[in-house]
């Protein structure tokens, strides 16, 4: 009787270390990065593998080592992210994609239908990927629509934009990336 | 010839309104609503939020109850509408986690918990007993023997009175 009832002590408190330690670890790990991101510390961004909304595959942040990366977090129902979504199709069409910087839009926290719909009617050309679940979104420390990181080509984080971002505000980012 | 025409016209007419009529109730029965959005909405988080979405009206929120009213209306089943939401939002949609994997820890620590304090109180209500009846059926025998010469203490004193 005392066996059993200390064997469910035993289970019962790992259960709930199990649950406090990951909840503890996981927002940990992502206000640290948007923190040091913030603070200039270029913190390696965590990686994602994610299926394109088109549905022609998937893109790596991986796979893109050695470019410089915007990765822009964004939804169909986020008002500031129909204000961005021109701004940014305008520098990938005349200047990102011939200087060989790639744009990464993250459509999370979203209906996929909804965010095709989105890419269709701002004519998005760049590659727009579906976070399932938001667990990027989470891991990158994304609280609020839209956020922008721009990683150098070590994929670290150069630049972090809480809001809409404005080209001018972009281009210096990716210029610095650049010299990084 | 007219007539046969005629005949014949309102012949069809009978037969396509029967039709209709009998098709009807078969498209509407086909997409009534089986739950309705109060049903639900109290089981759904709203994923920007953190609160039941029956509480919130963020932009997100407000989008999920026009998708879950649109499926709603077109006879999808509650677990087809979760199942949707959970595909694009994750898990945490759902108010209450998931009890298969990593979320069944979340089902079963509150039961375990509950068994647990039960088996405690059980087992200090047990020890309790016993030590009650201990005490009773066996009194110490150094409380016995203080009182025995208690008892004799008194006696003598009052036999000195006496004399």
């Amino acid at each position: 009787m005392k066996r059993l009832a200390a064997i469910l002590v035993a289970v019962a408190l790992l259960g709930l270390g199990i649950v406090l330690g990951r909840a503890v670890i996981t927002s940990s790990h992502a206000n640290g990065f948007v923190a040091a991101a913030a603070a200039g510390a270029l913190p390696a961004a965590p990686e994602f593998t994610l299926k394109r909304l088109d549905g022609t595959g998937v893109v790596s942040l991986k796979d893109l080592r050695g470019q410089v990366v915007v990765v822009n977090f964004w939804a169909s129902w986020c008002n500031p992210c129909k204000d961005e979504a021109p701004i940014l199709e305008d520098l990938w069409v005349t200047e990102a994609k011939a200087a060989g910087v790639a744009l990464i839009g993250v459509d999370t926290q979203d209906l996929s239908d909804d965010a095709r719909t989105f890419a269709r009617e701002y004519g998005l050309t760049y590659p727009l990927v579906h976070d399932d679940g938001g667990e990027v979104a989470r891991d990158w420390g994304v609280a609020a629509f839209p956020e922008t990181f721009v990683l150098d080509r070590q994929g670290r984080a150069v630049a972090w934009f809480p809001g809409a971002v404005t080209a001018a505000g972009l281009r210096e980012a990716i210029a610095k990336a650049k010299t990084e | 010839m007219r007539a046969v025409v005629l005949v014949l016209a309102l012949v069809a007419l009978a037969f396509g309104a029967a039709a209709a009529s009998a098709a009807a109730p078969a498209a509407a029965s086909a997409v009534a609503p089986q739950f309705s959005l109060s049903d639900i909405e109290g089981e759904l988080m709203c994923p920007t939020c953190q609160s039941r979405l029956d509480l919130s009206h963020s932009p997100a929120a407000d989008r999920i109850r026009r998708f879950v009213e649109e499926k709603r209306r077109q006879g999808w089943s509650k677990e087809q509408v979760k199942d949707a939401l959970v595909a694009d939002f994750g898990p945490a949609v759902l108010a209450a986690p998931p009890a298969a994997g990593f979320g069944l820890v979340a089902w079963l620590v509150p039961g375990v918990g509950i068994l647990v304090g039960v088996m405690l109180i059980l087992s200090a209500g047990v020890l309790w007993r016993r030590r009650a009846q201990a005490t009773v059926a066996r009194p110490s025998r150094g409380r016995a023997a203080d009182v025995d010469a208690r008892i004799d203490e008194a006696l003598r004193r009052l036999d000195d009175d006496d004399r």
